[in-house]
């Protein structure tokens, strides 16, 4: 018997058997490993197919592609052309943003795109065209918006979400788009254009520059309250996933591709005769056509890439001075104002310069790679050597760590000087934003208001961080009698941060967007600084010169006036009050400040209420991270706040726009897929730093402890703030790349188990063999 | 206990005793098979490789007259040195998972050996790409393409990442780069998400 022939060898020995076995399984065995790997096998490959999935091979070059959870599949992601239409009336302007999602999948998509803002808009209108419809969007509760946009979704209509996720950061989703289909949506809105340093300004924003989120602290708080126990989960951007879109890597893109492609056209009605229009990052990509000694048109030789904010300065060919101006509208009775002024000119004033303590941090975290960093290295150092000796001065560098330059300020001599002008050259861009801990360093005033000084904090950053109320809440507490002054950097800054800080830091704000202007605009600073502010401003509607009682005036408090800034104040009169003047007072060194400005001659002008609600939302939402505001105050402020959005139908953090046609576009049995529109990354960012994880290296750690080690820079405390953080944020900014395919066989493992299971499967064959003997 | 019973009962195990003999020996097998591929893979890969590379240029494109062996649907693309391990390894034009049983692969969408640009080629860490757990910052690889010289790299960088997280830049300009890719740790027994990349600079 073969059975009994077996047994008797493997009762001998259990070495021949298993080779045996191994050859057996040799000339058997599949290469059932390898094939599981496989990115698509043919059964699978025409399912992903049929779900509009395509691999790298099927598509042209330049085409967008968003990686899946199948290895080696790809689907499109919309399409994305904007189209900005601005008409300045003297100093408002009415702009319109027109953006065509178009789906190039084989599928019906959810399209998302995150844009930026002027953080000022005040965003009242949405219409969308399918097909030939257009559709009317309109104003609800946040949550009720996306309520609606969700159900018309999972019934297979077009619908549009437009969202505030910041002041600056908005969101337009798009439900639905047919393959192949095109949905446009249009967004309106309005903006204050008050002249700065004599000059008009218009910053159209175009990209949203990749943010850099905080982790939650791991510390779980528990506390303790009327509702019982409960979790305080401390997240700093609770909405981290919803302003983190994916980024393109320019490197992986054909020279030339036009991402995301807009066009612009400017009308300008001065209401004064022109001087110099001016391009300032676009300069030879614009026409300019004078219509008249008084206004021009300004428009693009062709669609450029969204990468950079677009701005377009211009002057009246003789500044009178002081400017002013104000507009007016009547709605519901009652009566709304928006009046702008600039002071004379500061300069007059004679020099009342104090000593100075002056502490500068540098944000040196990885978005400041590239053009930024060597951007503010050079505004860093005119700084420093603009320092007199008898001031004193600290520098102090941050990313996912911080440094000092020195423990204490030292005072600015010569050879200080010197040193520090060294170490800031030498100063490279790395690593995560972690921003709060070096803030918090800077604001703490050592010695106090004793020493007669001036306090000034000058932050020097792109603001590319999603913790921004955090910060601006740790800036209203520990201000103390410090002044922060915000240097935005870069192409792409994140104005709302750079002006909110700024505010509530009491100080002034400045942007540098290129190489070429970083003399001009730190002149403009030190200005600022170096000029007295007109501090204490109050804000009066008088009527026959007396104070008019109920008037609502916003800002509320007013800020601290710095040389070159305007004031725009906006009031809101109830039914049958009326007012002809609006006074400013305040105080200008030791001087009393005043300067009024009519009312009664006014002009009429549409839109002018919607701009006092604009500012009334941002004056509560500044009130509301005061620090002695407590939950209660902050859901009263939200009442309030949601109460003016929708009354005049703007957008805010609790307002949405939506709109949802009325046919069913998607039949019931199709899916739809949810695709983001990638961003551009920021021009001037150094995509090796961006895109390539320098974490984790096996070896030689040259990255960010190098930084402190370049530098001269004297190591304080490194901020315990892990790897993860950094690491989270990689993750979150991931861009389109190849797929690193799983490289392990594990036929050890497999190997290891084989054996196993044949040792013990023998060891029972015999003893089960030895019991039937028995 | 009944005598039919257990005699039932001995003749069950011995018939789970003999299947689990039986899918173990599958199993090892199986298992041992792929130290075999790689090793026959590189014998086959080598001879083709090499013929492919003096053959005339009219042959030479052909891929289907380069089969290392007749049902492969792959073929050599070019050759990586390692000359301080005294290694060499052929790189195929596809890093699926079948092919990868037999060597090491070219990403696909990366630039060519020898081709402007990022390359990139991954292997089995308990296959072709073992031995980079030994390459050094600072090691030189020479990588040969089909036709062309021979391009020197330096290794210039060695980190280890996520491979859920990370995706390698599709670059077709720029500084010529070499990006060599197994899974991490190297010893495993399973594989995990962390891949090894090494970063070569054209010298």
């Amino acid at each position: 018997m073969i059975g009994r022939r077996i047994r008797t060898a493997l009762r001998r020995s259990a070495a021949p058997l298993v080779s045996l076995s191994l050859l057996a399984g040799a000339i058997i065995a599949p290469p059932s490993a390898a094939q599981a790997q496989t990115p698509a096998r043919a059964a699978d490959a025409s399912k992903l197919a049929a779900e509009g999935l395509v691999t790298l091979e099927q598509v042209n070059h330049g085409a967008l592609l968003l990686k899946t959870d199948k290895f080696g599949w790809y689907v499109p992601a919309p399409a994305l052309d904007t189209s900005i239409k601005a008409d300045v009336s003297g100093p408002i302007a009415r702009i319109v943003v027109t953006q065509k999602f178009r789906n190039v999948a084989k599928v019906f998509v959810e399209g998302k795109y995150v844009f930026p803002m002027p953080e000022g808009a005040a965003v009242d209108t949405l219409k969308m065209r399918v097909g030939d419809r257009w559709i009317e969007g309109k104003i609800e509760e946040r949550k009720e918006a996306k309520k609606i946009y969700e159900e018309a979704k999972a019934e297979g209509k077009v619908a549009s979400l437009v969202e505030q996720e910041r002041p600056n950061m908005f969101t337009t989703s798009v439900a639905n788009i047919a393959p192949g289909a095109v949905v446009v949506v249009q967004i309106e809105y309005q903006e204050t254009l008050a002249p700065r340093e004599g000059a008009f300004g218009l910053r159209l924003p175009l990209v949203v520059a990749p943010r850099y989120s905080p982790k939650p602290t791991p510390v779980q708080l528990v506390k303790f309250g009327p509702e019982g126990w409960y979790e305080a989960k401390a997240d700093p951007v609770p909405d981290r996933e919803r302003i983190t879109p994916p980024v393109v890597d320019p490197r992986s893109e054909e020279k030339g591709t036009l991402r995301n492609p807009v066009d612009i056209v400017v009308d300008i009605e001065a209401g004064f005769p022109l001087g110099r229009i001016k391009s300032l990052y676009h300069g030879g990509q614009v026409k300019i056509e004078p219509r008249g000694v008084k206004a021009a048109r300004v428009t693009l030789t062709g669609p450029i890439k969204a990468d950079r904010d677009f701005f377009l300065s211009w002057r009246p060919a003789k500044f009178s001075d002081p400017y002013a101006a104000a507009f007016t509208e009547e709605r519901d009775g009652e009566s709304h104002y928006v009046a702008m002024l600039t002071p004379p000119d500061a300069a007059a004033i004679g020099d009342t310069r104090r000593p100075r303590e002056v502490i500068f941090v540098q944000d040196v975290s990885g978005s400041m790679g590239g053009e930024s960093i060597t951007q503010a290295r050079a505004g860093l150092e005119m700084a420093l050597k603009r320092l007199s000796p008898d001031d004193t001065f600290n520098i102090i560098i941050f990313n996912d760590k911080f440094a000092v330059f020195e423990e204490n300020p030292v005072p600015a001599t010569p050879e200080n000087i010197a040193r520090a002008v060294e170490s800031v050259r030498a100063l490279q861009a790395t690593g995560g934003t972690e921003m709060l801990p070096a803030l918090e360093v800077a604001l703490k005033d050592a010695s106090g208001a004793a020493d007669g000084r001036v306090r000034q904090v000058v932050f020097l950053t792109d603001g590319a961080v999603g913790n921004e109320r955090q910060m601006l809440k740790l800036i209203s507490k520990e201000l103390g009698r410090n002044r922060l002054f915000t240097v935005g950097i870069g192409s792409a800054p994140n104005s709302y941060f750079m002006t909110a800080a700024a505010r509530a830091g009491r100080g002034a704000h400045v942007f540098i967007g290129d190489l070429k202007e970083v003399r001009e605009r730190m002149e403009t600073l030190f200005t600022k600084i170096e000029t007295p502010a007109v501090v204490d401003m109050t804000i009066t509607a008088l009527k026959d010169g007396r104070p008019v009682a109920n008037a609502q005036i916003s800002p509320t408090p007013a800020p601290d006036l710095y040389a070159g800034d305007p004031v725009v104040a906006t009031v809101r009169l109830p039914a049958g009050v009326e007012a002809d003047t609006l006074r400013f007072t305040g105080l200008r060194g030791d001087a009393k400040w005043e300067m009024e400005l009519p009312l009664s001659d006014a002009r009429k002008r549409p839109g002018v209420s919607k701009l006092w609600a604009r500012e009334t939302i941002r004056d509560l939402e500044a009130l509301r991270l005061s620090p002695d505001v407590t939950a209660k105050d902050q859901e009263k402020i939200d009442a309030d706040i949601l109460k003016t959005a929708l009354d005049f139908g703007i957008v805010s953090r609790l307002t949405s726009l939506v709109a949802v046609d009325v046919k069913r576009t998607r039949p019931a049995d199709e899916k739809a897929v949810r695709k983001d529109v990638p961003l551009n990354l920021p021009a001037g960012w150094d995509p090796e730093i961006f895109f390539e994880s320098k974490e984790a290296p096996v070896e030689a750690g040259e990255d960010a402890p190098a930084l402190l080690q370049k530098t001269a820079l004297t190591r304080l405390t490194a901020a315990a703030k892990a790897r993860e953080a950094a690491r989270a944020a990689k993750a979150a900014a991931k861009a389109k790349g190849l797929a690193i395919p799983d490289t392990g066989a594990d036929w050890m493992l497999r190997g290891l188990a084989g054996l196993a299971l044949l040792l013990f499967g023998l060891v029972l064959w015999r003893v089960t063999r030895r019991s039937s003997a028995a | 206990m009944s005598e039919s019973r257990r005699n039932w009962r001995r003749r069950a195990v011995r018939l789970g005793a003999a299947l689990m003999i039986g899918v173990g020996a599958w199993l090892t097998g199986a298992a041992l098979w792929m130290p075999a591929k790689a090793a026959l893979g590189r014998l086959l890969l080598d001879r083709t490789f090499e013929a492919r590379r003096v053959a005339p240029a009219a042959a030479q494109a052909d891929p289907a007259r380069w089969r290392p062996w007749p049902s492969a649907d792959l073929s050599p693309i070019g050759r990586l040195r390692f000359p301080r391990l005294g290694e060499s390894r052929i790189v195929l034009d596809s890093a699926s998972g079948e092919a990868l049983a037999w060597g090491v692969g070219h990403l696909r969408g990366s630039a060519s050996i020898g081709a402007p640009g990022l390359t990139a080629a991954a292997g089995h860490r308990d296959g072709g790409f073992a031995l980079l757990e030994h390459v050094k910052l600072g090691d030189v690889i020479e990588a040969t393409p089909l036709n062309g010289e021979t391009i020197r790299y330096r290794v210039t960088r060695r980190i280890v990442v996520d491979s859920r997280i990370t995706t390698l830049p599709i670059r077709h300009s720029g500084p010529d780069e070499l990006v060599l890719a197994t899974c991490w740790p190297i010893e495993a027994l399973a594989s995990g998400p962390e891949r090894l990349l090494i970063y070569a600079s054209r010298q």
